[in-house]
């Protein structure tokens, strides 16, 4: 098994639910060995089903899915059995019995996989001290927060040493501070055991905080794939662009009170290196006009910086367009949002 | 109103029997009727074994059993109980009408009970790699305890009840104790007495059940 080897192969993946609803439209990806593979996508999109089908929790309709080789739809009942047990999964619900403390819960798929006694209970401590719940041993899930449960799904999902783990969603029931602190889990015990993982996601920021690649999905199809920066510095879909916006909190409003008319107010999107000052000290000093930062936002992905600036860019006219048509050679992505300067250019053009 | 001696002397033999006749047929009505409340589970459409057809077929034998009425069903099914134990008379061959009849009722109470159970848990153990059986034995029963304990004790009481009609077949107990001394020959003392004791039996049975099924209830 190399590096770059497809682990997971998904061929013209389709499924249509009884009541007529097609949730996947034809989804193909290949999810490679060790990494983690992202799918982002509002709710709806079929993304959901996608993870499903991988485990079979979900019957495709029609399509391929192997997984480590192995054709995962024409398994039987009991070769599905063992596949699943290869596969751990994590839900946004966590999932957990009730009925059984923390230990419980752990050495479950242990118990269902027919392993003997005294070798569950060492495996079920060596896995709450992998996920740092072992003085919850006995504690029941009632008894824990939020993050504590899915630490236990966690640790839960990786009893039977599986070589994949799907994220159902894992972290949206949880706070952002808990949303972190699983996510490091999940990217810490993906590089020591080696796993690769799919994770699903509505939320942008889970997706940039740990994947590598990312698929974007929207109506049971997926809009784009690839390299996580790449990806989300140089949106090509709209949705894509959507989901980077929202990220960046595109609520701006606060920047605009009392905004007093005294050049072109723009929004520029930056991506890359360029969202250091540079760009904008270069404006100043090459084309003499002023800019006043009436709010920003920076987010960092993988080292790689991207953000919005809500400012206003004044000065003698020639020299704002000229410092406009600059940023926009630049490849930023920008709007005017109001001008008073300059009479032609429309409200809110965007590029 | 006085108590006249002759009670105390057909109390003790009626209250065993009303004990023999709930305790054997709440035993048999658990033992079959919670494998038909699991049967009546699973094979929901989107459950373990999803099967619209058998459990549609399921779900309306249930249901016929249970609209008849209990007086009526034992009378109906004499050549079956005579067939099972070889008589249709007496508080033994009682225990096979109550059985048939509570059983149906403790399916559903079953069903209800497994229901409560969030389909994601299940999920989860599925995901594991747990077989059929498994997600029955390991998930399914052990996270509905609580509920299925409740769904004993309703089902128990309710056999208190139906024993007491048990005098349709000469099947003896407090209720026949009751019905004929206290109330065909107006032994005011015999009909307070029996009610009395049924009271006390089943507030036994149902505290005993609440306080098992809160000690169970982790959640």
């Amino acid at each position: 098994m190399t590096n770059t080897a497809a682990f997971i192969e998904i061929n013209d993946l389709r499924k249509t639910y009884p009541n007529g609803v097609e949730a996947l439209r034809g989804v193909s990806l290949s999810v490679k060995a060790g990494e983690i593979f992202g799918v982002i996508g509002s709710s709806g999109a079929g993304k959901s089903t996608l993870i499903r089908c991988l485990n079979r929790l979900e019957e495709p309709t029609a399509g391929q899915i192997q997984v480590d080789g192995r054709d995962i739809i024409s398994l039987n009942r009991e070769e599905l059995r063992q596949a699943r047990m290869d596969m751990g999964m994590i839900f946004q619900h966590f999932n957990l019995l009730t009925s059984r403390t923390v230990a419980g819960n752990v050495s479950l798929p242990l118990e269902l996989a027919g392993r003997r006694r005294g070798e569950t209970r060492e495996r079920v401590a060596e896995l709450l001290e992998l996920v740092g719940l072992s003085d919850r041993a006995s504690a029941y899930p009632a008894q824990l927060s939020g993050g504590q449960k899915q630490r236990v799904g966690i640790a839960r999902a990786l009893a039977n040493n599986p070589r994949v783990l799907l994220c159902d969603e894992a972290t949206s029931a949880l706070d952002p501070q808990n949303t972190r602190i699983i996510l490091s889990l999940i990217r810490d015990i993906q590089e020591r055991l080696r796993l690769t993982v799919v994770l699903i996601s509505h939320e942008m920021r889970v997706v940039t905080e740990v994947c590598d690649r990312v698929a974007v999905m929207e109506a049971g199809e997926v809009v784009e794939t690839g390299p996580l920066v790449a990806t989300f510095t140089r949106p090509r879909h709209p949705l894509t662009r959507h989901f980077v916006e929202t990220a960046l909190n595109r609520d701006d409003s606060s920047g605009r009170v009392n905004y007093q008319p005294q050049g072109i107010l723009l929004r520029i999107f930056f991506v890359g290196p360029e969202a250091e000052e540079s760009l904008l000290t270069r404006v100043i000093k090459d084309y003499g006009v002023e800019v006043n930062i009436r709010q920003g936002h920076i987010e960092h992905v993988k080292n790689m910086a991207f953000g919005t600036l809500l400012l206003d860019i004044y000065g003698e006219r020639k020299a704002c367009r000229a410092a406009i048509a600059y940023l926009r050679s630049r490849g930023q992505i920008l709007e005017e949002l109001e001008s008073t300067a300059t009479t032609d250019s429309g409200k809110e053009g965007q590029l | 109103m006085t108590i006249r001696a002759d009670v105390w002397l057909m109390l003790p033999p009626a209250l065993w029997e009303t004990l023999y006749m709930v305790g054997v047929s709440s035993f048999f009505t658990t033992l079959l009727g919670v494998p038909l409340g699991i049967a009546l589970t699973v094979t929901r459409p989107g459950h373990i074994l999803g099967n619209a057809v058998g459990n549609r077929v399921l779900g309306l034998v249930i249901n016929a059993v249970r609209s008849l009425p209990f007086a009526i069903f034992i009378v109906a099914i004499i050549p079956f109980t005579r067939l099972l134990v070889g008589k249709s008379i007496g508080p033994t061959a009682v225990i096979v009408p109550l059985t048939l009849a509570a059983m149906v009722l403790m399916a559903r109470q079953t069903e209800s009970a497994l229901l409560e159970v969030p389909y994601g848990v299940i999920e989860a153990a599925q995901s594991a790699g747990g077989s059929t059986g498994q997600l029955i034995w390991h998930v399914l029963l052990p996270e509905a305890l609580p509920g299925l304990v409740q769904a004993v004790t309703i089902t128990v009481i309710t056999l208190t009840g139906y024993s007491a009609m048990a005098g349709a077949v000469g099947g003896g107990g407090l209720g026949d104790l009751g019905i004929r001394y206290g109330y065909q020959r107006y032994r005011l003392d015999v009909m307070l007495i029996t009610s009395f004791l049924l009271i006390v039996l089943v507030q036994i049975i149902q505290s005993s059940g609440d306080w098992l099924a809160r000690r169970l209830n982790r959640r």
